[in-house]
């Protein structure tokens, strides 16, 4: 065995003795914003290569007011909201990050438009998911629907 | 091939495989999102070693999946390694003398990665460099002139 190997061993047994940090729950940590901050500058890369180019991003750092939908309980820190196409993305890591969430809101009806399908676990399904979403939902003319806006309006 | 290359093809066999899966969260699946954070926090902390400590760094390279949450590396005989813990919000390195017989020198927490480098520096210029080697060697019993 070299001496890498060896040390290895001690540092095995070192870490093994250690008593786990306290869990860095409310406090985010300089390490974990940067990793965020990351993420987020990589799905608006993604977003812009396979879902559109006319689009505005934005990060914050924590959802006011998280969609009533949402289940209770669960926590979304702050990763970024994508405006296109009168259409606004919320993207939010979950508590335990083990899961990109994000909602499509419609800003010219006022309503959520789906939500159960763009939970992801890694980046590329997330752009490939909002890809078909945006897909279907491009299709749809700004007059469309701005008419059943009007409709909604008189509850049509 | 330097020393650490061919260190490097002992860590990564099989027997090393066995030890990392001993521990708990080694095996654990990786996410997505958590493995692309590591990878870029990783090379920004490997950026910074390199950018921070003196040419003859020997950083010790990890290949295998299993192995991402780690980052190692040797200098003057002091071996550290440094892993990422909790939900990647804490980094720890932990200090080794391989003049020493590997005898644990000193750890390192930190929440913040500037100030996490900062202390690396701190406490390594305490024991890497000529006299800090030669009387590292001295303490161990080791004739720095038959070194």
């Amino acid at each position: 065995m070299n001496d890498i190997l060896m040390t290895y061993e001690k540092f095995l047994q070192r870490i093994k003795k250690r008593k786990s940090s306290d869990a860095v729950e409310d406090i985010k940590t300089d390490f974990q914003k940067r990793s965020e901050e990351y993420i987020s500058d990589l799905i608006v890369k993604e977003f812009e290569k396979n879902v559109s180019s006319d689009f505005e991003a934005e990060r914050f750092e924590n959802e006011p007011t998280q969609p009533s939908y949402l289940r209770k309980g669960a926590h979304y820190p702050g990763l970024l909201k994508i405006k296109h196409n009168d259409y606004t993305i919320t993207i939010g890591l979950n508590s335990t990050r083990a899961k990109i969430w994000s909602w499509v809101y419609d800003d010219l009806l006022d309503e959520k438009v789906d939500v159960k399908i763009t939970e992801s676990i890694t980046v590329d399904s997330l752009i490939d998911k909002l890809a078909k979403v945006f897909k279907k939902l491009d299709k749809i003319s700004t007059e469309e629907r701005n008419s059943r806006k009007i409709l909604k309006k008189h509850n049509v | 091939m330097s020393n650490i290359l061919k260190t490097y093809e002992s860590f990564s066999d099989e027997k090393m495989k066995d030890l990392l899966s001993k521990k708990r969260g080694f095996d654990k699946y990786h996410q997505d999102v958590d493995a692309k954070s590591v990878v870029f926090l990783k090379e920004w902390v490997k950026k910074q070693i390199i950018k921070n400590l003196p040419e003859r760094i020997e950083i010790f390279e990890d290949k295998n999946k299993i192995q991402k949450s780690f980052l190692s590396f040797k200098i003057d005989e002091i071996i550290c390694f440094i892993k990422f813990e909790n939900n990647y919000t804490i980094l720890n390195m932990q200090i080794f003398d391989g003049v020493k017989d590997k005898e644990w020198v000193n750890e390192i927490d930190s929440t913040n990665l500037d100030y996490f480098i900062k202390r690396m520096k701190d406490q390594l210029s305490k024991v890497i460099g000529p006299d800090n080697i030669n009387r590292r060697k001295s303490e161990a019993g080791i004739d720095k002139y038959n070194l």
